[in-house]
């Protein structure tokens, strides 16, 4: 009895309209989530499988959406989770080599420790947040993005663009404390680098 | 043995303390000799990101940037650097093409609603 109340009660609200739920859902977000796991693996493939198995746990846990958030925000929340547990997955496999390359490349801004003035870090011009507004300047910032090494590039993006506390980061990523310190330095000095010359050291028709 | 780099200063150096007479060069000697080097400086900058730093080394950080500009736009950089990329999601679609190929939408679609059944 108790049964027979429980499907009539749901039975309206799975068909006919949550049921083409999935089939929009791909169509209004796949791009965007896509794009969203992009920037955390990088690899095409990765990235769709995440989108995937993204789209396929909201469809499990269709009743954890309860409209708090908007439908995108619940599906990023998602993706986000499955993002980590690929990073989990991957385990501890950080290349020192990729890190010692970085090293290098910045040795030579250095003379005793101290900068060369030469070649130091040039005031960013201008001093406002304007160039969030352009496409061109998150285009150059992903390409820059691009350059850091794999797993400095995760670190990175989960601490940073994601706001993971360190600790997680480490946790996520199996890599101790000292190590994510290091490899987010890294990171910061590669990035600073790269936006200021091929963006802010450049003439503005020139930004790419 | 290699001559010593000249690391001569451009004029966009506007370091405030600048050995320009007697006196401020041995104060930014002396200030250069008792703060961190500037490799060690940005290192501590950047993990001052992640933990608030001591007083003693908040101390030291801004003798530095009396001396060297350098360090003092690379500390504003990387702050900057760090609102850039908190904004990042919400510009993703302005700044990236890339698109699923239909296909994989077409094959997610079916499987989302072999799932179903």
């Amino acid at each position: 009895m108790s049964e027979h109340h429980f499907a009539k009660q749901t039975e309206p609200l799975v068909s006919p309209e949550l049921s083409s739920d999935p089939d929009r859902w791909v169509d209004e977000h796949a791009d965007f989530l896509y794009r969203y796991a992009l920037i955390r693996v990088r690899h095409r493939e990765v990235a769709q499988d995440l989108v995937q198995e993204t789209l396929l746990a909201a469809l499990k846990n269709r009743e954890g959406f309860g409209g708090r958030s908007s439908e995108r925000g619940w599906l990023c929340g998602i993706l986000k989770n499955k993002v980590c547990d690929y990073f989990r997955k991957l385990g501890r496999e950080t290349s020192m080599t990729d890190l010692d390359g970085l090293a290098g490349e910045f040795s030579e801004k250095f003379v005793g420790g101290g900068w060369i003035h030469l070649t130091g870090p040039k005031e960013w011009k201008p001093e406002s947040d304007e160039v969030m507004h352009r496409a061109e300047f998150w285009a150059t910032l992903r390409r820059c993005l691009g350059k850091l090494p794999d797993r400095v590039a995760q670190v990175f993006v989960l601490r940073e663009v994601d706001g993971v506390s360190s600790k997680e980061v480490c946790e996520i990523t199996s890599i101790s404390e000292s190590n994510l310190w290091v490899m987010l330095h890294r990171a910061r000095m590669g990035l600073r680098e790269c936006l200021e010359v091929n963006w802010f050291d450049r003439p503005s028709g020139d930004r790419k | 043995m290699a001559a010593p780099h000249p690391n001569p200063r451009p004029a966009s150096d506007d370091s405030l303390i600048q050995g320009r007479n007697w006196f401020t060069a041995r104060l930014e000697q002396w200030i250069g000799a008792t703060t961190p080097s500037c490799t060690r400086v940005i290192r501590l900058i950047s993990d001052s990101l992640e933990r608030p730093p001591d007083w003693r080394t908040r101390l030291a950080l801004r003798a530095h940037y009396l001396v060297c500009c350098y360090c003092r736009r690379y500390e504003k950089q990387v702050h900057r650097l760090r609102r850039f990329t908190i904004s990042l999601p919400e510009h993703i679609d302005e700044f990236m093409p890339d698109r699923l190929d239909e296909a994989v939408k077409e094959r997610i679609k079916s499987c989302l609603r072999d799932s179903q059944e």
